[in-house]
């Protein structure tokens, strides 16, 4: 999966938790979840929990915890796809 | 160090679906999920000890300015509270071995958490909370800001009160959710004179 695939994938998927919509529009690597898209830290669990379900993958919670920005969340589930 | 969260409950309801598969074990403990299933309002208790490990993240984060979304690394003990609202907990929450001290306030539109690293901070700190439709907590900021204190966060983010006269600063946590803010910062320390 190439990584403007993967962008585009996961800006529908934040887009119900991003209060910035805004910042949305400008989704890139360097996008923070919470600094950046203003998503409720409640809310980020919801993200996490989506992108397991997008891609059919299992994020442990040491990966979870770096899971902070688009860029993390790339590099997580491309390392859990090749792991397939 | 101090740190504080809010939770307007409303807003929470509507944001949050709580009993989606996974979203408690991602967040809790098995000892507090057994407390959010047995609980008689299972959602107030979930933001509950969600408030506590928020309130203490905002204490670790100030101290390490390491950021990390690890709620499983915050352990809650909540001591037994009186029933009814709007009530009042406390307890403790365990982060790295190091033990924080909170009181949460819970009204039936708010959940209000503030934690400190002592007891004695924790009494020493006051708290205010607010109602406010788009301005975040900048409005009960300035309600609670003397003449000569200014506002302002650190390249980390990190919130302080600077004190015009002497140029002290001091830790203040500001928080807001929905309609509802809350701030906590430590009392003044007043000069008595006794004649």
């Amino acid at each position: 999966m190439d990584k403007e695939t993967f962008i585009e994938q996961l800006r529908e998927i934040v887009r119900p938790y991003a209060k910035n919509q805004e910042a949305l529009a400008t989704i890139s690597t360097s996008t923070d979840f919470i600094n950046d898209l203003k998503i409720n830290s409640a809310n980020l669990v919801d993200v996490v929990l989506d992108v397991e379900e997008k891609y059919d993958i299992v994020i442990q919670n040491e990966e979870m915890e770096r899971m902070l920005n688009v860029q993390a969340a790339l590099d997580i589930v491309e390392a859990k796809l090749k792991e397939k | 160090m101090i740190g504080n969260d809010i939770i307007d409950l409303r807003a929470a309801a509507i944001e949050s679906r709580i009993h989606r598969k996974g979203f408690l074990e991602k967040l809790f403990l098995p000892a507090e999920i057994s407390m959010i299933r047995n609980a008689a309002a299972p959602a107030v208790l979930t933001w509950l000890l969600w408030s506590c490990k928020e309130a203490v993240y905002k204490i670790v984060h100030r101290n390490t300015r390491e950021r990390r979304y690890a709620p499983l690394r915050f352990m809650c003990r909540v001591s037994i509270p009186e029933i009814g609202l709007p009530s009042s907990y406390s307890g403790t929450v365990l982060y790295q071995q190091q033990a924080y001290y909170f009181r949460s306030n819970i009204t039936t539109d708010f959940i209000h958490t503030h934690a400190a690293i002592t007891p004695q901070l924790l009494s020493d700190a006051v708290v205010f909370t607010g109602q406010q439709l788009n301005s975040g907590y900048t409005a009960l900021l300035h309600e609670i800001l003397s003449t000569d204190e200014v506002f302002y966060k650190d390249e980390d983010g990190i919130p302080y009160i600077l004190h015009h006269g002497d140029g002290r600063k001091q830790p203040v946590s500001v928080s807001h959710h929905g309609e509802h803010c809350g701030i906590m910062r430590i009392r003044n320390k007043r000069i008595d004179i006794f004649t």
